[in-house]
Formats: C-alpha cells, structure tokens, sequence
C-alpha cells in the first residue's frame, strides 16, 4: 500500500512540476491570408475651430503594409446652402482646408473625385454642446506593454457634461508634444550658432480610442483615463500633452465604436466577430464599391497640460550631454538631427503658439 | 453437444487471441501493459421455469410478462434485447425495464442479454400465461477481460433507428476528461458526428448542427443551461448519472422542438435496500453523492453535488488579470422515486446548476439554473403503460462590468413549464408510442441595473416574449421479421407566441433597422403570431447474415426557441429567443444512412453513416448586432439557410483486454443568408462556413484494462481548424491603423490535435472502497488556437496575427474518492 502511495505522489508530482512551467496562450501565427487591395479610403474631420480642416485620401494596402495616399483626387467640401469649397494637396494623400471652421447652422459634406468616379458622404451637422475637461497626470509603475512593470505616464480627465438632457457623444484625441534641443558641437574654429531645438509631436496611443456615450447615463461628471505612455527621455525637458474633445453626433459615435471593436479586437471567446466597417461615404453611381473610411463633424474643444522633469520621479539618463572631449561623431544622430530624432515623428524648429509654461 | 454447451461463449484459447487484436488496436507504447492479461471465462447456467394455467382452456399462445431490473440498486433497465430459441425476438425492455412477449406454448430458451450485463438463461415450459421478473447483474470491473457496456455488442446492428449513439456512466468514466471528471459532453465529442466550437466554448455541435439545435434533456425534461466552466464540464453528475442517448439521426417523434438532435441524460435512482455514497476531493472540483432507502423496498433518494475549488489554480497563474480572476460552480441533482407497486412508480428529480466568473475586475457573468419534475410511471395493462411528466425550469443570467465609469449588471433569463405525456402501446409485432408534449415559455424582462450607487447608470427595462408550444405525437415500431424493423411516427407542432408584446412597423422597401422603425402596435393578450408544421419521422433497419444491416432515416423538425448571440462561438450568457413575427421558426429536413457491421461474434462493430440536413430559417446576427437591451431584436439578425452533410465512421472493440474506439468525420456546415437587400447580407448572400465547420475529426478512444479494479486511458484527438474571420487588409484614419477584415469566416485557424490519459486505480487504504483518478487534459501542451487576433508591432505599426489558445498548457487532475456503503 505503502509503496503504491508513493508511487502515485511521485508521479504525480513530477507531472507537476513537469507541466506548470510558465506558458503563455498566445503564439505567433504563420497565418497570411488572401489580401485584397486598392479599396478607396476617404476620412475628413471637420472642426469648428478656424484651422487646417483635413481629409486623407488612400487607398488599402496588402496585410501589414501601411496604406497608399491617393494624388490625383479632387477634394470639395459642400454645404447645406450649396457652397462649395476645394481642397488643396499637401502631403501624400493629405488634402486641406486652410482656415475654415464649421458653423452650426450648416450641414456639410465632402465629394471626392478619384480616376473620373464621384465619393460623396452624406450630409453632417455639428452637434451643439461640449463637456468641460480638466486634465491630470500620474507616473507609476505598472504593466504597460509587458507583464512586467514599467515607468508610465497616464493622462487623466475629470470631464463634466453639460446638465442638459440632450445626448452627447465625445471622443477625445491626445496629442504629445516636447521639446529637444540639439547638443551644441562648438567643433573647431569659428563657433556655429547653437542648433535650434526640435518641437517633436505624436499621437499618445492611437488605437485607444476614447468614446463617451452621454446619452444612456444621469452621470454628468466622470474620471476618463485618456492615454499612457511610456517614460523615456522625451520627459527630459518640457513635455505638452494636447487633448482634443470631439463632440459628434450618434452616427459617427457608432462608427468610431465599431472601429474600437476591431481595433481592439482580441479574438477571444466574448469578442464581437470582426467585419468590415463601413461610413457615410459611398461611390454617386456605384453604391456597391466598398468605401472605407467617414467624414465627420465635430465641436472640438483642446485642452492642454503639461509637465516637467520635476514630475518625473524615474531615472532618466541624457543622452545627448555635451562633454568637451567627447569626439562629435562619437554623439547618436537624435543629438545632432531633429528628422532623427523624430523618426518619422512630425517635427518643426518653430514653437507652437501655445507653448508657455512656468 | 447439451443446449447448455451451446451458450459457452467464451473460452480462454479464444482470449488470448483477442488479446492480440486488441494490442493493434490500441497503437501506443503501451503495449506491454496488455500483455499479461489473462482472460475471462464466462459460464452458462440455465433455469428452468414452468408456467401452467390450471382449469383452463388451452391455447395455442401464452404471455409471458415481467419486469428487468439491475440487482445491486433495483432500478429498471431499458433496451435489454431478449432472445427466444436462439433469435432475438425484436421487442427490447422499454423505459421502465418491461417487457411482454407472445409465445407458443411448449418449451423455449430465453436469454436475458445487455452488454456490460451477465446473461441470464431460462429454459421455460410454458403452459400457461406467466411473469418472469429479471435481475441482472453487471460483469464485474475487476474481471481483467471487459465489455463494453455502452450498449448490446449487437445493437447497432439490430436497433431500429440509424444514429443512435447510448452510453452509460461506467463508460463515460473511462474517457480521460478534463479536471478528470466524467463527463458526457467529454464523451459525446469523441463520438463520430459531435464537436465543439473550442475549448471554453458551451455547447456541442452535432452533425453540423448549432449547439442551440439540440434537444437536451433530463430525464426528459429540457435543460437549457447544461454546462459549467465555460463549457469545459457539463453540469450532469457522473455520480448520478445512469446513461444518457444521443439520436443524431432520426428523431423519434416523441421528443421535438429542436431541428438537429436529442440528447437525453437518465439519472439514477438512489438504491432501495441500503444507505451508501462517495465523497471526492480533487485539484479543481470536489463532490459528495449520498442514495439509500427512505422507506425501504418502497421510496429511495439520491443526492450528488459538485463544487469547484479551482481559484488557487488561476492564483498560480503568470498574468495578474488572471490571478485577479474568480470561477466558481457548483450543482446539486436530488432524484426521490416511490414505487407504490410493481406496476406504478413516482419519480421526482431536482437540478440546480450555479456558475460565476469574474475576469479580474474588467467583467463577469453568472447563471443559475432550476429544472425540478415529476414523472409517474403507470403500467395500466399487461400491454399498455402511461408514462406523465411535469417539469418547471428556470435560467436567470448576468453578465457584469465592475470597472467601467459606469459599473453596471445586465439580468436576463427564461422560465418554462413542460408536461409530457406518453403511452406505450406493445402489440406482438408492434410497439405504439403516443402522446403529447407541451411547453410554455416566459422570458424574463431584461434588465440594465447600476452594479453600485455611485453608478450613474439609469436602470433599463425590456419586456420580452412568451410563448406555447404544443406538439401530439405517435410513432409506430414495426418488426415484420426478425430482419426488417420500420419505425415511423408523426409530430405536429405548434407554437402561439403570446401577448403582452409590442410589434414594431418598418419602412417598406428598406431592410428592417432601428432607424426605420415607423410605429408599434402592442398587443396586451392573446395570440401574437402562430405557426405550426408536421414533422414526419421514419426509419428503417434490414438485417442480413445477422451481422449486416443497412439503417436509414429521414425526419423533419421545427424549433422555436432559440439562441442568439454576436460572440465568436456558443457563450453561457447567450440569449435564448422565442420565434416571434419577425424571426420565423427553424425547420429542418434531416436524411441519414448507415451500414453497419460487426466481426468476430459482436466483439468488433463497424458503421458508416452518411447525413444530410437543411435548414431553413437559420438565425445569423449582422454585422455589430447590438443584442441586449434590444426591444427590437429583429433589426440586428437576418435569417438565411443552414446546410450540413458529412459522413461517419466507426470502429469499435467491445470486449478484451483493451477497448475503445476509432471515430472519424467528415462534415460540412454552411449556411447563406437570404434578404432582398444586398446591404444586409453576410458574405454578399453565398454560401459560407459555420463557425463550427471543422471538416475532418479524429477520435481514438482506447481503454486498457490493467486488472484489479485498474485502466490506463487515452483520448487522442485531431480537427480541422475552425473557419474565422480574418484581415484582408488595413487603412489608417486619423491616425489609427484599422484592420479591414475580410468576408466571415473565410479563414481557418491552425488545425486542433490534444492527448489525453487517466489511469483509474483503488486507493490506497485497504480497509476503504477507495478510488484514484489521475488524469492529464492535453498531455502535450499543445497550445491548440482557438481563435486568431491581430496585434500590432513596432512603429511601423505592422499588423501580425497571433493565435490564442484557451488552454495553452497540459492541464493535470488527481481526484481521491472514498465510498461508503454497500
């Protein structure tokens, strides 16, 4: 009997410690399926905040490539009382509106003319209220990217909505922006003046995307985490983080909630299966052409806050200190260079308007 | 040669040779365990019997009428075949272990015979009308030879209906199974015909069929929720589980209201002469079963419960979201019967089923479910015995989201009552099933509460549906000769969805939406919609050189309650809807064909089955449904048609000292949506894969019988991948990468392959009746993918896919029981 217990626990034991060896559920898949390109990608965001009113133009690419921007398009914004006003191509794909903001009384949409075909979107009203944020911040250690824990910053919102009882709809976009200086390199001879610093911005965590349906709730004040990031030397020196509230109408809230179901889609036993997401826009004389994308009218509201190496209760190490005997070339490219420092980041020299801080 | 010679059938030469086979047939490293198992020898041993008729007439035929009952716990035994002169005589025990035969007068031999049960023998002189009252007695498990019990070695050959699978516990208990509890679910899915949509997926998919097309039932009475842990276990107790039977093929008419198949699960009764039980404890699950007389020879009870302590394995877990994570279930089964005679008895049979899972404080969902009965089991006539049931069930769920801004908890669920009633009408070559079925539905409000009162959430309620369903029924099985048996019947069911419920107007000529909605008319009582339909059902079995027979069957059936749900596969918290004027009933068209064969004296059986099924008015969610707090769910589901076919085939040794068996399929499962309005099809209204269309399954099931109350067990398994919706490419807008999937399900992920063993031994203290269950789900760690995700690396933003696997690891269990009792 003895010897047969002993017997079992060892198995038993063995089979243990044989088999709870950590294991993740998750593998890489060699998985490529059948890709389709070449589908029409139109999105415009329309502000009422007089500025750069943008739509981008693209077409899908093959999985896991980025998209193609389209340069031959002509680009129109129409309104409700039958203006029209014409786009002007900037970058690759990227069409704009210099200095035009949406009014309230208008409805508006944009007409799209790619290859002799005509992508018109439905006409769209702005929606009239805005939520009032206030901005805060924390660093922290916790798992971020990994299991492991790592130094983040999280920005935070206490947003309250207006007390009327007509439903809103928010959406917030973050926006980093910091400044790096250049490591001056007096080299020899005559000195050069000092390099200016590089304004480097990015989107805090595109695929998150905040939504807030105000409609099915009585709360009218509520704490939002907007964003996090991870701690690095960015925080060095002066570090802005821009929130955009986007107040939009029902439709566009569900669009961009249908985006957040694939985007964030984890295969799990509970998700929503994904499908394609279709918007406003559609082919005037084919309505079965896939359009992907949406235009979309939004009250927008920008808040800022910012923060400094003070706040920063982590390490950061400079990698860009000036020693005088330290040979020039011996200095990363991101101490002499914005573009690489940037790293496909949008960078300028120029500080932005609202660049003030104590 | 004596007539008892004749009955010999065993002996140790013929042993060792199927020992051999038996060491092929189970195709592991194993085989040295085989090799010194010696064998069974079985005796014979007649009793004679005579039964005169004094002052009477005589007659040219007598009856002769009895009962057949296991001998260790007194409970009837069904479908034991009984053979007259050598030949079976075509009529079997019937549910409550009787029987009536017509027989010439003189002197016959008549055997007794149910696989996994000792033979009894009578040598009857029969003069005279008389009552033969049976006990049969299992072959014992520490004999080291071993037959299998699932179901007369013979009767896949000799049963009427095509596509029957029948199993008892101690079977079931031979198949390795997850957390090591036996399980019929575990079973069935190593079974030709029966797969699932994954691991931590509810529900069973048999013959192509969505989990929501079978009829599952204790006792015969429906059990909606009928599975915990994510679906891992069923909620049926092995410890008082007596059998259950699967007809994938042709459904008799007396069971309906689902288009694919019926599973009925018979509980035990607890034994009448003595007080005994177990008590389990094991690494994720412990369990306590208690039977014994009440009133002895007269009342008896059973209770068997099973609770989980599963929560110090997700402590042992690497991510914190799963240490912060909480499963509990738990279920309770109370069976008491009352014979009040040998010809009535009162059964009363109570379930309750209990699950909870949290996923760290991110969401959560809980169910309870109650289904009690009483059935009165009545023998009016030596020919005729009523059978009544009533049934009251009930399923409240929840699903919770603890962290949001907005903490929230939505309620649903259904509560039914069922009657049953049913006669058995046994004529000489005839036996005549009637009856008549009801069912009435009412589904709870939904409901949408603030989890906490800091919660800003406006409590939400919506009415929802209730309905009747009403079937008569009779069926006919016929043996015209020992060879041919025809079994034919007819259900007409009907179904009256009922008020209080609003019914919205849409816009004509656009596709129905929330945003078309153009009124409502709310109708306070009475009858909202009607439908009905009949539903023929027949088989048929020739038999030839009494080892072949060829089945087939063809049935049709209707459903009106069903589930729905927009997650990738069948989830525990999905919602159970009434057919109403919008969402028509289901019905089904359901062809089969079989050849069946056995070998070597019933020790090998054989079959290849063929199937065919449409279905129309399959349900299909659109793309995003929004599906709770819906009052008009019509907008997000379209309806198409469901297309299943395949073929099955089996391969099973019954008896030695190594059993089992090898299961292949191979099955389609499609359906097409069907809308005037292109807008709202899937896949542009083609044909597409179910998410349960795995074309290929492999099963080998192989038990081997060490001796001395020990088996070694393995379960190997292999499936297609599953169809899954996948990315076809990508676009970015505002600065988000958006994956642009493709068309649904156009996808496989990677094909399934898991290992299994247990090893079954006694336990260690020799003065105890103790037990130890070890068994290893997945013994290779094989990361099987459930399902695939995208994920995004580097700057670039590039777009990988990842498969998620819900068990990524072999996942060991040791369970010690300890019974008591005798």
């Amino acid at each position: 009997m003895i010897s047969q217990l002993k017997i079992i626990i060892r198995l038993f034991l063995a089979f243990f410690l044989c088999l709870f060896l950590p294991a993740s559920c998750i593998d890489k898949l060699d998985f490529v399926g059948d890709t389709q390109e070449g589908q029409l990608v139109i999105y415009g965001l329309l502000t009422n905040i007089v500025e750069r009113q943008v739509v981008n133009v693209s077409r899908t690419s093959a999985f896991g490539l980025g998209p193609t921007g389209v340069q031959n398009a002509e680009v129109s914004l129409l309104t409700s009382s039958g203006e029209r006003y014409s786009y002007i191509l900037r970058g690759i794909g990227e069409y704009v509106l210099e200095g035009f903001g949406a009014s309230e009384d208008e409805s508006y949409a944009i007409e799209v003319t790619v290859d002799q075909k005509v992508y018109r979107s439905r006409f769209e009203k702005m929606p009239k209220m805005l939520a009032e944020d206030v901005l805060s911040f924390e660093f922290k250690n916790e798992p971020f990217r990994t299991e492991s824990p790592e130094s983040v910053f999280t920005v935070y919102s206490e947003t309250t909505l207006p007390s009327s009882q007509d439903p809103i709809y928010l959406r917030w976009m973050l926006e980093e922006t910091y400044i790096w200086p250049l490591t001056y390199l007096p080299g020899t001879g005559f000195p050069p003046p000092p390099p200016p610093p590089c304004f480097i911005s990015d989107v805090i965590e595109p695929n998150r995307l905040n939504l807030f349906d105000g409609s099915s709730t009585n709360t009218r004040k509520g704490n939002f985490v907007l964003g996090k990031r991870k701690v690095d030397n960015s925080f060095l020196y002066p570090f802005f983080v821009s929130v955009k509230q986007l107040s939009i109408n029902r439709e566009a809230y569900e669009y961009w909630g249908k985006i957040r179901i694939v985007v964030n889609n984890r295969g799990s036993l509970f998700d929503t299966p994904p499908a394609p997401v279709f918007g406003n826009i559609s082919n005037v004389e084919d309505r079965e052409e896939t359009v992907l994308g949406y235009f979309e009218v939004a009250k927008t509201k920008v808040t800022r806050i910012y923060t400094t190496r003070a706040d920063v209760p982590f390490y950061l190490v400079d990698p860009c200190q000036y020693f005088p005997n330290k040979p020039d070339d011996s200095y990363a490219s991101e101490c002499k260079s914005c573009e690489a420092r940037a790293q496909g980041r949008r960078w300028t020299n120029d500080a932005p308007v609202w660049w003030k801080f104590d | 040669m004596s007539s008892k010679d004749q009955y010999i059938f065993s002996n140790p030469t013929a042993g060792k040779s199927k020992l051999k086979r038996g060491i092929y047939f189970g195709l592991t490293v194993l085989i040295w365990l085989a090799l010194s198992i010696p064998h069974l020898l079985a005796q014979t041993e007649f009793t004679e019997i005579r039964f005169d008729q004094k002052n009477a007439e005589k007659r040219a035929k007598y009856f002769v009428t009895g009962k057949v009952t296991q001998l260790e716990t007194g409970e009837p035994i069904s479908g034991v075949s009984i053979h007259i002169d050598g030949f079976f005589a075509g009529n079997n025990t019937d549910n409550i272990g009787q029987y009536v035969l017509s027989l010439d007068s003189g002197r016959h031999r008549i055997v007794f015979r149910q696989f996994g049960k000792r033979p009894v023998h009578y040598l009857i002189q029969l003069f005279g009308d008389g009552q033969l009252d049976i006990e049969l007695v299992n072959l014992d498990f520490e004999l080291e030879a071993f037959t299998v019990e699932a179901e007369e070695r013979d009767r896949n050959i000799r049963s009427p209906i095509t596509g029957v699978t029948k199993m008892n516990i101690n079977d079931i208990k031979l198949v390795p199974a997850f957390m090591g509890e036996p399980d019929v679910f575990n079973v069935l899915q190593s079974m030709p015909g029966v797969t699932s949509v994954g691991e931590g997926s509810a529900g069973m998919n048999i013959r192509g069929g969505q989990a929501d097309q079978n009829l599952i039932m204790m006792n015969e009475t429906i059990v909606l929720s009928n599975s915990h842990a994510l679906g891992f276990l069923s909620s049926f107790n092995g410890d008082a589980l007596q059998n259950f039977t699967l007809y994938k093929g042709a459904v008799p008419s007396y069971f309906g209201g689902r288009s694919s198949s019926a599973l009925n699960i018979e509980m035990r009764k607890g034994n009448k002469e003595n007080w005994k039980g177990s008590a389990s404890l094991g690494t994720a699950l412990s369990k306590i079963m208690v039977e014994g007389p009440i009133v002895p020879e007269k009342t008896s009870m059973i209770f068997a419960s099973r609770l989980s302590n599963a929560n110090w394995l997700l402590d042992k877990a690497k991510e914190v979201d799963v240490q912060n994570s909480k499963i509990n279930f738990h279920d309770i089964y109370l069976g008491v019967n009352h014979q009040f005679s040998p010809k009535n008895s009162l059964d009363f049979n109570l379930l309750n089923t209990g699950d909870y899972f949290r996923f760290s404080d991110q969401f959560g969902f809980e169910w309870d479910n109650l289904v009690g009965s009483l059935t009165s089991r009545n023998l009016l006539t030596d020919d005729l015995s009523l059978v009544g049931m009533v049934a009251y069930g009930s399923f409240n769920n929840g699903f919770f989201e603890p962290s949001t801004i907005d903490p929230s908890k939505i309620e649903n669920g259904l509560y039914y009552f069922q009657g049953k009633i049913t006669g058995l009408l046994t004529l000489e070559k005839v036996d005549i099933n009637f009856g008549a079925e009801g069912i009435q539905y009412h589904m709870r409000p939904e409901f949408l509460r603030p989890l906490t009162s800091e919660s800003g959430i406006e409590a939400e309620t919506v009415q929802k549906e209730r309905g009747m369903e009403y079937a008569p029924f009779i069926s006919a099985d016929w043996n015209p000769t020992e060879n041919l048996s025809f079994s034919g019947g007819i259900r007409y069911s009907n179904y009256v969805q009922q008020g209080p419920d609003s019914i919205f107007r849409y816009e004509e000529g656009v596709p129905i939406s929330r945003l078309t909605i153009t009124g409502v008319d709310f109708i306070e009582s009475g009858k909202v919609v009607k439908y009905n339909g009949f539903e023929p059902r027949f088989s048929f079995r020739w038999t030839f050189d009494k080892v072949n027979s060829i089945k087939g069957g063809y049935s049709v059936m209707n459903q009106y309650l069903q589930t729905i749900s927009n997650a990738t596969g069948p989830t525990p918290i999905d919602l159970w809807q009434l057919s109403t004027t919008y969402i028509k009933p289901q019905r089904s068209h359901n062809a089969s064909l079989g050849f069946f064969r056995n070998f070597k004296e019933d020790e090998w059986s054989t079959s290849l089955e063929g199937f065919y099924r449409t279905t129309a008015n399959q349900l299909e969610y659109r793309d995003f449904a929004d599906l709770f707090l819906n009052p008009h769910i019509e907008t997000e589901l379209i309806q198409g048609e469901g297309l299943a076919y395949g073929a099955e085939l089996l391969i099973q040794k019954n008896s030695g000292g190594i059993t089992g068996w090898l299961a292949y399929t191979f099955s389609r499962s499609l359906i097409r949506t069907i809308s005037e309005f292109p807008e709202i099809q899937v896949n542009q209204g083609n044909w597409f894969a179910t998410n349960f269309d795995k074309p290929h399954n492999i099963s080998l099931v192989t038990n081997f019988h060490i001796g001395r109350g020990r088996t070694f067990n393995t379960n190997i398994n292999f499936s297609s991948g599953r169809p899954v919706t996948g990315l076809s490419s990508n676009y970015v807008i505002g600065g988000i990468f958006v994956p642009n999937f493709g068309n649904r399900n156009e996808f496989r992920i990677p094909n399934y392959f898991r290992i299994d063993f247990s090893y079954l031994t006694n336990g260690f203290v020799r003065t105890w009746d103790d037990k130890i269950n070890f068994s290893v789900y997945n013994l290779t760690g094989r990361r099987n993918a459930y399902s695939v995700f995208f994920q995004r690396e580097g700057r670039g933003q590039r777009l990988v896919p990842y498969q998620i696997s819900i068990l990524g690891s072999a996942f060991p269990s040791f369970t010690y029981t300890v019974s008591f009792g005798k």
